[in-house]
């Protein structure tokens, strides 16, 4: 069932693309600046060696929130790929925070492009920095995401995007310590409302 | 620098950021969160027990009722002085309170039912403790609280120099001097052990007849087969060094055929105590460890399960079969 509607969404996107392939509204060198806010959800938390994996608000994460700006330049008439920082924040039900920044390289993917409305389908690949606590750590991140934008001028326009992100919490077996039984996947949603301005 | 130097020096320099970060917490970051606990409003001085699904706990002075998560403060029950400590029996709570006007400690009766502080109880002297199982510590020494009045205990040949006691439920085990005395609930003395000087460090009821006495890192079980004049001989178990006692000695509870035992930074789990052989283990515990931090603790049976009470993380049912804890404060 799950392979089927896999499929489907597949098929979807390439005939969507394959649609609105013949409206190109951007060319090659066109820039992208964008700045969001807005909400990051706690999705789960998975542990590699143990069977303690926790969902939703049993993370003992809260809705928390996120900023962001990110700048693109148009590879093809369809393809942009630059670079995004965010900086979110969640608290723990302890009341103590949890700050998540990752700096990545963004692909994004238009489908749909016209002078009103885009589609945006994006990969962010990077690094991110977390915190909580005493605790810092540097991680690989790699995140999805989905944005439909409406452009009211030439240049301006505002969007909705919303996507899921992996931080990887990883440590190497040590005699001085057990943390490689903490060795962990944190997944979050972030849910933004983004001005957009491209030229 | 050609492309590739600078593919490989941007690289290394991500990856040492990598493996050298985290290295001062002891403990995964994602593993930290899910293990972190909310911070309640009021710390518990005392946890005094459950009556219709609501639990009872002392904070700062005061009388607080929990219920369905919050808390309430139960108004009106001593408006001039402070609460030091209670007991809670079915509908009815013993509290000791120093009246601020006379720095006097008595005793009080509340009951949860009707609101009210019963006048018809009354309590001579001044007293210093009241224990979950009935009895109190006076200047005069141990006093059974009845119905109406706490009554010294004057026909038992239990000194009024206390040296340390423990308590649960239904028993106490307190030392003097020259002896170790355990009480059951109805105040008779079941076993009387003559050793002096004993460092007593906990205390756990097994059955009728039966117990565990923690004499500093040693454990000795009790009956009335014991001989009363060489008592602690051989030991079940003899405690890690590192499980220090401090001056709090050891909380502990039953679950099954389990018994949970709260050292001073750590948790142990007796396996099986109706085995020949005790095993005590500490690993498998990790899920209680970011409770250890507060003191005091209070450990107790509740539904087949264990209450943990803390100082200001709130009040949790423990699993020791199945090793989970829920938050219910």
């Amino acid at each position: 069932m799950k392979k089927k509607i896999l499929i489907l969404i597949i098929l979807l996107i390439f005939v969507l693309s394959g649609l609105f392939s013949a409206n190109k509204y951007y060319n090659t060198g066109d820039t992208v600046f964008s700045f969001n806010g807005g909400i990051n959800l706690p999705d789960f938390i998975l542990f590699s060696k143990s069977s303690d994996n926790v969902f939703g608000f049993d993370t003992h994460i809260q809705v928390g929130g996120t900023l962001g700006l990110s700048y693109q330049v148009f590879l093809t008439n369809s393809l942009a790929l630059g670079g995004s920082l965010s900086y979110r924040f969640n608290s723990s039900i302890s009341s103590d925070l949890f700050v998540l920044v990752p700096i990545t390289a963004k692909l994004s993917y238009y489908p749909f492009q016209s002078e009103k409305f885009d589609l945006i389908l994006s990969v962010d690949a990077g690094i991110s920095y977390f915190r909580y606590l005493e605790g810092k750590y540097v991680s690989p991140y790699v995140g999805i995401s989905i944005s439909p934008s409406y452009f009211f001028t030439k240049s301006w326009g505002l969007g909705l995007e919303a996507g899921i992100n992996v931080n990887y919490d990883i440590y190497f077996a040590s005699s001085s310590n057990n943390k490689s039984l903490h060795n962990a996947f944190g997944f979050f949603s972030p849910i933004t409302l983004k001005v957009i301005y491209r030229h | 620098m050609n492309s590739t130097k600078k593919i490989l020096l941007a690289f290394f320099t991500i990856f040492s950021l990598f493996i050298s970060c985290n290295t001062n917490a002891e403990e995964g970051i994602f593993y930290q969160i899910i293990n972190s606990t909310k911070n309640t409003q009021i710390k518990i001085n005392q946890y005094l027990g459950v009556y219709e699904n609501n639990h009872y706990v002392i904070s700062q002075g005061k009388l607080y009722k929990i219920s369905n998560n919050n808390y309430f403060e139960i108004s009106g029950v001593y408006d001039d002085g402070i609460i030091i400590n209670g007991y809670l029996k079915d509908e009815n709570i013993f509290f000791i309170c120093q009246e601020k006007k006379t720095s006097l400690t008595i005793i009080r009766k509340y009951n949860i039912d009707s609101r009210t502080i019963d006048s018809s109880f009354s309590s001579n002297g001044s007293f210093r403790m009241i224990f979950e199982n009935g009895y109190a510590l006076g200047e005069q020494g141990l006093y059974f609280i009845k119905e109406t009045e706490a009554s010294l205990i004057e026909d038992t040949p239990i000194p009024k120099t206390i040296k340390k006691f423990f308590i649960s439920k239904d028993a106490i085990v307190l030392s003097t001097e020259a002896s170790v005395f355990i009480i059951d609930k109805n105040g008779d003395i079941k076993i009387t052990l003559n050793k002096s000087s004993v460092s007593l460090s906990g205390f756990q009821k097994l059955s009728d007849n039966s117990y565990l006495v923690f004499i500093d890192k040693n454990i000795y079980k009790v009956d009335d087969t014991t001989d009363s004049n060489n008592p602690f001989t051989t030991p079940l178990v003899t405690l890690s060094s590192s499980w220090d006692t401090r001056s709090f000695g050891y909380n502990t509870a039953i679950q099954g055929n389990k018994i949970l035992i709260k050292a001073s930074s750590s948790f142990l789990l007796i396996d099986d105590y109706n085995s020949e052989t005790y095993t005590i283990k500490s690993n498998g515990l990790d899920y209680l460890n970011n409770l250890t931090q507060i003191s005091p603790i209070y450990i107790s049976s509740y539904n087949d399960k264990i209450l943990l009470a803390t100082n200001q993380n709130g009040i949790y049912i423990i699993d020791v079969n199945s090793n989970t804890k829920q938050q219910i404060f």
